[in-house]
């Protein structure tokens, strides 16, 4: 079978149709065991191990000429590895559209957040995973962690959530939160902070993680209860944003939301300030603002 | 679509992209084109890397080789193709996957007559109705579906008895096919014809 080769001298999608196809079979058994992490044989990718393999590899694996996708490097389309990756999904991909709109993307391929605005049941997240497994922290031997998975024995982590509790009462961790899906198997859901856990509990799109160095996928289905490991004395809490000095919430300096998740920025005067961490949720507030700005004027 | 599409890298990208949804969502209708869904699924999932059983010959020699697939016995291939209408043999145990590797579970593709929403789009006197629930299902699905033979259910409750073991299974009728994972719960509601 012959294959095109384009512009960038590469098949569609970068990936040997072997690849693609390994990774699609893990993916539906993914779906089939949610939390499940399915073990894959990640190729060598033309970008660095940590830098996004597993997740690109995912993206490559769904895309199509008809998709439009949004990377995400920790909230913001312009970061550097951000535009690495898009650039080489336009390099490799052609006839896809690329956008910073959650809206308009039918695939997303995120590093560290999940986005402000609800997914719809036709778009897919894919998330970049460094560390799959949550039970590392209190098992060193993978085997010994695939047993506990398997008989969905959490026993030591509760132990180490515990622990937590007594020294500091309350969870400490930030990101990371170590969560239960669909009552069975606890997922590492990827460094994204406890804001974005909620999300994806019940949710209308399919969420997709890939781990390129540990050679791991699995997936969080639509519709699908995701349940942080809490106390039941101890609700799970997401970050807050409440000004200490006002007891009023920070709002973003660029387009003053009051609901999304701040990055804190120290400025050259050692002012401290907030800005949306989402930075396309930012950029359309903004726009409609200015929409409305130039509607009231014409009127 | 002509049959030979189904050979191209891009249409089996849509199929699978279709394939992904349907198990994401199980008991959803997934419409399949011409020459239908075992080979739309098929195509779409196989190569030289995996085991494929087709014990009752459902897809003649040349669509066999097209799909490069080695065989394997029904009892230990990663995806196995029967006929749906007619019951399980009696022997008949397929992978259920280890509590350290369930994906091991094979998927099993059983064609049927016809997969639908409800009753008047399954038009045949034999079908079953089923209500499902779990992952990828807000609230209770309906799905119905002519030429299934009931035994299947029964074995498959047996066999996704002990999650994370099991298997998952795709209904493959000519022009759609559903996806139910083992995940998902099955409440049979109505049986109608000769049995």
């Amino acid at each position: 079978m012959s294959t095109t080769h384009r512009s960038a001298g590469y098949a569609f999608g970068f990936l040997d149709d072997r690849a693609k196809k390994e990774l699609r079979r893990s993916m539906l058994k993914a779906v089939c065991l949610p939390g499940y992490q399915v073990p894959y044989a990640s190729r060598e990718m033309p970008i660095a191990r940590g830098f996004g393999t597993g997740g690109l590899q995912l993206t490559l694996a769904l895309i199509g000429p008809t998709d439009t996708v949004k990377v995400i490097d920790q909230g913001a389309d312009e970061s550097v590895n951000a535009v690495n990756l898009r650039q080489f999904v336009e390099l490799t991909c052609p006839g896809t559209r690329t956008t910073p709109h959650a809206g308009e993307a039918t695939l997303i391929q995120t590093r560290h957040r999940i986005p402000e605005r609800p997914l719809r049941a036709d778009q897919i997240l894919v998330l970049q995973v460094p560390y799959p497994d949550p039970l590392v922290v209190v098992e060193p031997s993978e085997e010994r962690r695939k047993t506990m998975h398997g008989e969905g024995d959490y026993a030591r982590l509760w132990v180490k959530l515990y622990e937590d509790m007594v020294h500091f009462d309350e969870i400490t961790i930030s990101h990371r939160y170590p969560t239960r899906i669909a009552g069975h198997y606890v997922i590492d859901p990827s460094p994204i902070p406890r804001w974005d856990v909620p999300k994806l509990h019940q949710a209308e799109c399919l969420y997709l993680f890939g781990a390129g160095r540990e050679k791991k996928i699995y997936a969080v289905p639509p519709h699908t209860d995701a349940v942080p490991l809490t106390f039941d004395d101890v609700a799970f809490r997401v970050e807050d944003f409440t000004d200490p000095a006002t007891g009023r919430r920070f709002a973003c300096a660029r387009c003053g939301a009051t609901d999304s998740f701040l990055d804190e920025l120290i400025g050259e005067d050692g002012r401290r300030t907030h800005q949306c961490s989402d930075a396309g949720h930012c950029l359309e507030r903004l726009n409609a603002q200015s929409a409305a700005q130039d509607t009231r004027e014409a009127a | 679509m002509k049959p030979a599409d189904w050979w191209t890298p891009q249409a089996q990208q849509q199929a699978f992209r279709a394939v992904l949804d349907g198990f994401a969502r199980p008991g959803t209708r997934v419409p399949a084109t011409p020459p239908g869904a075992v080979l739309m699924f098929l195509s779409a999932v196989l190569d030289e890397s995996v085991s494929l059983a087709d014990p009752g010959g459902v897809l003649g020699a040349d669509l066999r080789r097209l799909l490069l697939a080695p065989t394997a016995p029904a009892a230990l291939a990663r995806f196995v193709l029967l006929d749906g209408r007619r019951p399980p043999e009696a022997g008949f145990e397929p992978a259920l996957g280890t509590l350290e590797s369930p994906e091991g579970g094979a998927t099993l593709l059983l064609t049927v007559d016809a997969v639908g929403s409800s009753r008047s789009e399954a038009t045949q006197e034999e079908d079953v109705v089923l209500h499902l629930q779990g992952p990828g299902v807000a609230g209770t699905r309906t799905l119905a579906v002519s030429g299934l033979h009931p035994d299947w259910l029964a074995r498959r409750a047996a066999w996704v008895a002990a999650y994370p073991l099991g298997v998952d299974i795709v209904l493959a009728a000519p022009d759609a096919l559903v996806a139910l994972p083992r995940t998902t719960r099955i409440e049979i509601t109505a049986v109608a014809g000769e049995h």
